[in-house]
């Protein structure tokens, strides 16, 4: 199949990777047939294509995490010239120092980073990106133990890097916090950085901007942008509709996957639907259906409540579905939900009426899966009561409040990894028969699946329609989908929209 | 007085075994259970060579340290594939691969020390010399207490400086995330081999320390009750850092001797030991997974 290929200003630029025929099938399922591909130094490439298309399949191949069936890949990008045939023989696997492997490919100048981020968790945020530098002979356990002051002097320059870094991206002062106590948005900066100190020419970003509120994309944004200006390296980013317009201007080149293939072209038309600053997301629409009323509440600390009234549904604020009164929780020492923009306590309060949806839209940081948390009971309150249906339950377990008719979806729902499709669409006993969504993977085990259709797996199976009376809890639940996946999603939830609430948030806007 | 220097010396010696062991449980996050293999290893190697060839006790002590990292790779070689229960499983094979080998390599119509009966079986060795350190002979409790001491506060401080090198960081991520660490192109397979095998290096030298305090060594030092044993105090005192260790030996050393000031039949003694040990192990599990000084906690 033929690749068009325009290279408007950087095709003077050299190459730093060449791919072509690279093929990848999953038992009889192919999944990239014959790509080609090419990139240059100072390119920002937008990866895109629909769930499921392959995109972290070849960023897995791309950065040694993946062996393509065949193909042949070359990496420009460390001065001298390597590459790699597929299929590999059987030799070639032996010489240990030509594996196909992510730290033989790292050492290339590539570098990669993970939509869930994994930094180091136990590490201080220096510890983290010192780890990235190489100090040849403190890497080395002899020359750590006998030569200490060659490894001292390397030390000290890879830390005052390190704090240079930190201080580069807004973190100065923090260089001893631990990696798991930093937000979302710091931690997928830190990644990044992590990446590029390891001497990455080309970096590969699955989903950056995803479960990032606005502060926090813009941040992401501004490190990108400095590290194309300033450090001329070369970018290929996975990002999902919702977010990608966010990433216009930096993008000059954009790759579809699209039925196994590759299709190149410049970037300069907007890309699709587009959500600004002030208009809400484009799947409110599709939520809020022939209907446009959105009645607004703005809530402490930058969050923002909308509630959708289904005209079907909904007949006056007079059937409380969930109610929540003076809730207070504190994660630790520290109260996190029920304080007031003051900082006083104040206590939460919330009403969800019958045929209601309603979306809390809030900061990273404000709280939001610790108040899922309370109202499906992992968390316990600290003052406060939470009412379903009329009925107290602060003193039900997780699972009499399912029982009463909560459902609720976490944003990073943990599936059964060994269970198949089948068999986990089974274990949640569902009224409709959700398996049609799934015609082609129902065999399949779960954690083989790409991350939107884990994604979409979830939400189809949590959220059921159901006969009784049920509350949906979702917490984030369109990461990571393509639209068409949020438009069937979207339509699942509708369908069984009877005596029912909805709610659902999604991070947004700014931390005051 | 002499009492406690023996105590001193078990404390020495089980100090070395839980700060060696806490470089591949609590770095490298890979819970083993053949360390009493490669101590035992290291116990053998050292008798052996001073009894029948006469070796002196540092390189007889450092053979066996070298001989102890050969056969470590046997766990890291399994180690590179294998996380988790199934690495538990590959270490509980090794350790019952040097144990049996240990236990059946005799013959009692040859000598011992020769191929054929090499390690004289469940009798064990006796008569194992007292070492002898350029010109100093460590002959009574208090020279040997000194002695040990000494040889603990070598390996704590190796270990110690391993530990906060770029290496021991090294670990800890790769500990935490393997994958991300390969990601930044760190050899990790390297780093495991490495750590094992100066783990099992440096038990390798308590055993040696072990067989010439006692001058007596048989199987039972290579079995899988020292091995959890040496887990425990690991488990117990704290994964991760420099001093859970150190705590967990303190305590499982101190509390036998303990239960002896009350009197108790010797044979209950040993019952009552083992129920006080498994007791420890689950309130510490409930109340402080990540053990009394750690920070660092098994999944
Ligand atoms: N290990 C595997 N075994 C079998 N099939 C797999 C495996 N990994 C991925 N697949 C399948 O290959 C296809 C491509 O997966 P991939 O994860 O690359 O998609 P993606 O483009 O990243 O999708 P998403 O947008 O949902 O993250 C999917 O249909 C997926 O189910
Ligand atoms: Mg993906």
């Amino acid at each position: 199949m033929p690749t068009i290929s325009v290279f408007p200003k950087s095709e003077e630029a050299p190459i730093l990777l060449h791919a072509q025929g690279l093929c990848k099938a999953f038992g009889g399922q192919v999944v990239l047939d014959k790509i080609e591909l090419e990139l240059r130094q100072g390119e920002v490439i937008l990866l895109r294509g629909e769930n499921g298309s392959g995109k972290t399949t070849l960023l897995n191949i791309l950065t040694g995490n993946l062996k393509p069936d065949s193909g042949e890949i070359n990496y420009f990008s460390n001065g001298s010239p390597r590459s790699y045939c597929f299929p590999q023989r059987w030799w070639q696997e032996l010489n240990p120092f030509d594996h196909f492997t992510p730290e033989f490919v790292a050492r290339e100048g590539i570098g990669r980073t993970w939509q869930d981020v994994r930094l180091f968790g136990s590490q201080s945020l220096r510890d983290n990106l010192a780890i990235a530098m190489s100090n040849r002979f403190g890497d080395n356990p002899f020359f750590a133990l006998f030569s200490p002051h060659h490894v001292i002097e390397r030390e000290v320059e890879i830390n005052q890097a390190a704090n240079t870094m930190l201080t580069h991206l807004g973190l100065a002062g923090r260089e001893d916090s631990s990696a798991d106590k930093i937000s979302l948005g710091q931690s997928k900066r830190v990644a990044i950085a992590r990446a590029v100190l390891s001497g990455a020419k080309i970096l590969f970003l699955d989903e950056p901007l995803s479960g990032l509120d606005r502060q926090g994309i813009n941040d992401v944004l501004t490190l990108l942008q400095s590290l194309v200006n300033e450090q001329h390296l070369t970018l290929v980013i996975v990002e999902h509709l919702f977010n990608q317009s966010h990433l216009q201007g930096l993008i000059t080149t954009d790759w579809l996957l699209d039925n196994r293939d590759i299709t190149v072209s410049t970037a300069q038309t907007p890309i699709h639907v587009s959500s600004t600053d002030t208009a809400r997301p484009a799947w409110f629409s599709l939520l809020a259906g022939k209907n446009t009323d959105f009645i607004e509440e703005s809530l402490p600390h930058g969050a923002l409540l909308t509630r959708i009234r289904q005209p079907d549904f909904f007949n006056s604020p007079s059937n409380p579905v969930l109610e929540i009164k003076d809730l207070v929780i504190n994660r630790g020492q520290r109260d996190i939900i029920g304080l007031d923009d003051q900082g006083d306590i104040r206590g939460f309060s919330l009403t969800l009426y019958e045929g209601e949806i309603v979306i809390l839209q809030a900061p990273n940081g404000w709280g939001k899966s610790t108040l899922i948390g309370a109202i499906s009971g992992l968390i316990t309150p600290r003052l406060g009561d939470i009412c379903l249906f009329g009925q107290s339950i602060n003193d039900n377990p997780v699972w009499e409040r399912i029982h009463k008719g909560l459902k609720v979806l976490t944003s990073n729902e943990k599936l059964f990894p060994n269970l198949s499709v089948k068999e986990i669409i089974e274990i949640t006993n569902n009224q409709t028969d959700i398996s049609i969504f799934f015609p082609n993977i129902a065999n399949r085990k779960c954690s083989s699946l790409s991350g939107g259709e884990k994604q979409r797996l979830a939400f189809l199976c949590q959220i059921a329609p159901s006969l009784s009376s049920t509350l949906n809890v979702l917490d984030e639940p369109f990461h990571g989908l393509d639209y068409n996946a949020v438009a069937e999603v979207i339509t699942h939830l509708l369908s069984g929209l009877k005596t029912k609430a909805v709610f659902i948030t999604i991070p947004f806007g700014y931390k005051p | 007085m002499n009492y406690l220097l023996h105590l001193l010396v078990y404390f020495d010696i089980y100090a070395i075994l839980a700060l060696s062991l806490n470089l591949v449980v609590g770095y490298c996050g890979l819970l083993t259970l053949a360390h009493a293999s490669f101590y035992a290893i290291g116990g053998y190697a050292c008798a052996l060579l001073m009894l029948t060839a006469n070796w002196g006790f540092l390189p007889a002590m450092l053979t066996g340290a070298f001989l102890s990292a050969v056969a470590s790779l046997t766990i890291s070689l399994s180690a590179w594939r294998l996380r988790g229960d199934f690495f538990v499983l590959a270490s509980l094979a090794v350790q019952t691969l040097i144990y049996s080998a240990i236990y059946n390599w005799s013959s009692s119509k040859y000598p011992i020390g020769s191929w054929e009966n090499l390690t004289n079986g469940s009798f064990g060795l006796t008569g194992i010399p007292s070492p002898k350190l350029f010109g100093w002979e460590i002959n009574g409790t208090f020279d040997y207490a000194v002695f040990a001491t000494g040889v603990a506060g070598l390996c704590g401080f190796i270990l110690w400086r391993l530990k906060s090198s770029p290496w021991g960081r090294l670990l800890l991520a790769m500990r935490d995330d393997e994958l991300a660490a390969r990601g930044l192109g760190k050899n990790t397979r390297l780093a495991k081999i490495q750590a094992i095998a100066i783990a099992s290096a440096i038990a390798a030298v308590a055993g040696a320390l072990y067989a010439t305090h006692v001058r007596y060594l048989n199987p039972d030092s290579a079995s899988l009750d020292e091995s959890i044993l040496m887990l425990n105090m690991v488990i117990v005192g704290g994964l991760g850092n420099f001093r859970g260790p150190l705590v967990g030996a303190a305590i499982l050393v101190g509390l036998p001797e303990i239960l002896r000031f009350f009197d108790f039949p010797d044979a209950q003694a040993a019952n009552l030991r083992l129920l006080i040990y498994g007791l420890l192990l689950v309130l510490l599990m409930h109340f402080r997974p990540q053990g009394i000084a750690g920070n660092y906690r098994l999944e």
